[in-house]
């Protein structure tokens, strides 16, 4: 619940409009996806590096993990549909 | 290297304790009665605490040791940080090879193009492509004394880290937990400060010649004898420089044909100075006794390597402090080998002299045992002295040996007589001679700052190496990434603290080394606590 101090010293609830509260929990989801983003950067050391090196990291990564999605949607039916006839589920 | 050495069974030439007066015999191993009690091979017990001594009549007191291994998480990915940067590293080193890069860095010139390259190991590799990077963390220009508090000079670098400006700004009032200020005498006003302007102008701060020729002041007389007394040894040597304390005196005291038993992580002054005298030199696990009786057992049976001869001396290199691990030394242990097996024993007390013990006198005075024990006392000034040098301490006849042997005495120059001067000021003070209670304030100061600091970061639930009563802290960060921003951030909230990585540490428990100092209150300890756990959930460090 958000809080004033009141007097320097109390704490008085402060009452707040919806359209602040959902702004709020906005900037606290950006705040929350920066916080992982920074520890993505130091985990994969991305941090020491200049910022081209970064751009050139991360669009591998991305590119990488797309293909790898998009090659999961195109084949996932095929493999399930061999799953369940495997565990002659469906004919 | 992500296990401890000193809690691993051992597991080498099956050494039975003899018992009921029968000598048990395996396998036609040689019956043999070893010293020092054996951890039981394959035994599995979880122990609490697996770093307790397993020979604890010879402590008068608890000695605990914590290094905790490293989590496989956590190893792996710092692996894969490495791996990222040596990929972008090469890449680096391809774009400057073909010039489509500046290249800021020594190269090859183009006559010596087909010679065998300078610049290729591994090590300048390291520096050009991961040190360099993160580089602003280190040589950062102190304006003023760096004592509890220090200033520093603000650098910017545009060029990441090649070059740095300074901006003319000065961060004023940083917190010091890197300066190696353990009593808290690295200050400019006070007894020891007036002591040594009074002696500059009587000396002026040149001394011009070498101690055996025309450079041995009576304020180095002095100096010796107070060290010799301090230190509760016959006799004391002073030399002007730390470093070379032990790499030119090694040499003087063996040589060909004798045995350096010496610490898996001695420093580099000990290894050079042992590798300068020419002997052979074996190395044991990190505070392992059972490893260094091997090493002795072994060493005494079967002598020099063809020949067989026995060793003319057998000389056992230690530290007091090991100075990235935090920990203490075994020194009761050490002495029962010594004596056993007749070796000789380097105590080098470059971190532990004035920080340990209740009257300041060093790991031998913290342990309780006699200095005449110890044949070679080496220590330096630098630390808890506020000062510079070093000194070597023991008989007579070793001391007035060295005086005439030692390289340090005859060709390097003596030491500054205002330096001479602090040391012996600052010595008075701890030994309580000067009549206040100041050194014993400061080294009460020390303990209780180290015990709180320790438990305030155990609390926290960082993973801090070393032993409970030593001023040194490492705390643990092991991401390359880390090391960087651990420095950054900390000097954002004004603390200035030294981050060290590879080499100085194995390559994957890089770590931050805070040092406690009696300067230190317990205002700052907290602050300083407060802020590493507001970095460490920036920067999420490993709990345990």
């Amino acid at each position: 619940m958000m809080t004033r101090h009141v007097f320097g010293i109390t704490e008085v609830p402060v009452r707040l409009e919806s359209w602040r509260r959902s702004v709020m929990a906005l900037g606290d989801c950006w705040k929350q996806l920066s916080w992982f983003y920074y520890q993505y950067l130091l985990v994969t050391a991305l941090y020491m590096l200049e910022p081209w090196e970064r751009t050139i990291f991360n669009s591998l990564l991305i590119s990488v993990a797309a293909m790898a999605v998009y090659t999961g949607y195109v084949f996932m039916p095929q493999h399930i549909m061999a799953i369940l006839h495997y565990f002659e589920v469906v004919q | 290297m992500t296990e401890g050495s000193a809690n691993k069974p051992f597991t080498g030439d099956a050494c039975h304790r003899s018992s009921n007066g029968k000598n048990a015999t395996k396998n036609g191993f040689v019956k043999s009665h070893c010293l020092l009690e054996q951890p039981q091979k394959y035994r599995r017990t979880k122990e609490k605490n697996p770093n307790v001594t397993h020979n604890s009549n010879l402590y008068k007191r608890p000695f605990v040791e914590s290094f905790e291994e490293t989590p496989l998480l956590v190893a792996v990915l710092t692996y894969m940080g490495y791996g990222i940067l040596t990929i972008f590293g090469y890449l680096r080193d391809f774009l400057r090879h073909w010039n489509i890069e500046k290249c800021h860095v020594a190269r090859d010139r183009e006559q010596q193009k087909d010679f065998v390259p300078l610049y290729q190991d591994f090590e300048n590799f390291y520096t050009r492509n991961l040190y360099m990077r993160i580089r602003d963390n280190w040589n950062r220009p102190v304006c003023g004394v760096p004592g509890a508090k220090m200033d520093l000079a603000e650098r910017v670098s545009y060029d990441y880290n090649w070059t740095f400006k300074h901006t003319g700004k000065v961060v004023k009032d940083v917190i010091n937990m890197g300066s190696y200020n353990y009593l808290g005498f690295a200050e400019n006003v006070g007894a020891c400060a007036d002591a040594a302007v009074d002696v500059t102008k009587k000396y002026g701060s040149g001394v011009g010649s070498t101690r055996c020729e025309i450079g041995n002041l009576d304020i180095h007389e002095e100096l010796e004898q107070l060290i010799a007394r301090f230190l509760g040894v016959e006799s004391s040597m002073a030399f002007g420089m730390g470093f070379a304390t032990n790499s030119m005196n090694i040499p003087a005291l063996t040589g060909k044909g004798c045995l350096i038993l010496s610490d898996e992580l001695n420093h580099a002054s000990l290894v050079l100075g042992a590798r300068l005298s020419g002997s052979t030199i074996r190395v044991f696990k990190h505070n392992n006794m059972q490893s260094l009786e091997k090493l002795l057992r072994d060493a005494i049976v079967h002598g020099q390597p063809r020949t067989h001869r026995p060793w003319k001396k057998i000389l056992i290199v230690v530290e007091g402090i090991y100075s990235m691990e935090g920990s203490i030394v075994r020194l009761p242990e050490v002495i029962a080998l010594k004596k056993r097996y007749k070796a000789y024993l380097y105590l080098d007390e470059a971190h532990s002299i004035g920080a340990l013990g209740p009257h300041g006198g060093g790991v031998v005075d913290y342990f309780g045992l006699d200095p005449n024990d110890v044949d070679i006392m080496m220590g330096t000034f630098t630390k808890s002295f506020g000062a510079a040098g070093g000194y070597i301490g023991g008989k007579k006849e070793l001391i007035d040996y060295l005086r005439s042997h030692s390289h340090s005495a005859l060709y390097a120059t003596s030491m500054s007589p205002p330096v001479a001067q602090q040391i012996i000021t600052s010595m008075k003070i701890i030994m309580g001679e000067d009549g206040s209670t100041l050194g014993a304030d400061r080294l009460r100061q020390l303990s209780q700052n180290t015990t709180y600091f320790r438990k305030k970061l155990w609390d926290m639930g960082f993973i801090i190496y070393g032993n409970d009563d030593s001023p040194v802290v490492p705390l643990m960060l092991y991401m390359p990434a880390k090391i960087g921003a651990f420095g950054r951030e900390m000097l954002k909230r004004n603390i200035g603290t030294v981050v060290v990585g590879f080499p100085a540490t194995p390559i994957i428990e890089s770590r931050a080394r805070f040092c406690v100092s009696a300067a230190h209150t317990r205002e700052m300890l907290d602050i300083v606590s407060l802020c590493g756990t507001h970095t460490s959930q920036n920067t999420h460090f490993i709990h345990s």
